[in-house]
């Protein structure tokens, strides 16, 4: 690829070097922000902007299945999800979960403050770990 | 544009030159699918970020390396993998259009006993159709089915 650096150091004029494993290693491998409560009517994107996902499985309320486009090395990966819903009342309280964490994709789920399942408008997840 | 020989280079290299370069392409397409009797149907969305490194083509990786890697993580003694290679140093597949790009998707995204027996039962198990032909309110979304009058020579038609 053109323009390709190899370097195994980034060094700063005052602030001291880094290693560029940090870089790696520390770089989100995946991310998303999505809007959860989508309707066929909807005429805004369900996917506003994504990294290495491939598709967003619907499987009911507030569970969505994000699916992986360049593998995870192993399923203990770091995955952390956000966002929020229309409901103002209910983002007081509200709390997502990640769950079912395998190398080809995992699961946010989206509740509200009693924890029933609810479509978020605002969804959004982002990934650390190894690359397969 | 014309895609660097991407043979070698890693699938997320690819990925962050695609998504420089690329705009995403939103798909009106949708697959629903049931995975179970008593769960409620499922709606695969395709990533527009996805179907613009489909359709550029030299990006993505054949279908039968996610399948390869998907082997090697349901065995039982797994704990990382070892073959990412493949994803990475096999061939890209050719540019393709949107709807190759949705078939793609199913073999790579839902479980195998969906699109392998798709047609077996009595209605079909997968359907692939467009966003506006999904309910327009999610207010019952967890009693969402595929019609139990649709047939495979329907969809067929």
């Amino acid at each position: 690829m053109a323009g390709k650096i190899i370097a195994d150091q980034i060094e700063h004029s005052t602030a001291g070097s880094v290693s560029t494993q940090y870089v790696i290693e520390g770089s989100a491998k995946a991310w998303i922000n999505f809007q959860g409560d989508s309707t066929a009517s909807d005429t805004a994107d369900y996917t506003r902007d994504s990294l290495n996902l491939s598709v967003t499985l619907d499987n009911g309320t507030g569970n969505y299945t994000l699916g992986f486009t360049s593998n995870m090395g192993n399923a203990n990966y770091c995955a952390v999800s956000s966002g929020h819903s229309t409901n103002i009342v209910e983002r007081n309280s509200q709390h997502t979960h990640v769950v079912a964490f395998t190398t080809s994709n995992f699961i946010i789920l989206c509740n509200n403050s009693s924890s029933l399942a609810r479509d978020w408008a605002l969804s959004t997840a982002t990934v650390h770990g190894d690359l397969a | 544009m014309q895609t660097p020989e991407f043979q070698g280079t890693h699938l997320f290299d690819r990925l962050c030159w695609a998504k420089e370069r690329l705009e995403p392409v939103q798909s009106d397409y949708r697959v629903v699918y049931e995975d179970s009797v008593d769960g409620c149907a499922r709606v695969l969305i395709p990533d527009p970020n996805f179907c613009a490194a489909y359709l550029q083509g030299g990006i993505l990786p054949p279908i039968e390396v996610y399948w390869a890697l998907a082997d090697d993580e349901a065995k039982p003694d797994f704990k990382r993998h070892t073959r990412g290679y493949l994803l990475h140093e096999t061939q890209p597949i050719e540019a393709g259009t949107m709807e190759q790009c949705i078939e793609y998707l199913i073999m790579k995204d839902l479980p195998r006993h969906i699109w392998q027996t798709w047609d077996s039962g009595n209605k079909p198990k997968m359907v692939i159709c467009h966003k506006d032909q999904l309910p327009s309110t999610r207010e019952w979304r967890n009693a969402w089915k595929i019609k139990d009058d649709l047939t495979t020579e329907k969809i067929a038609a």
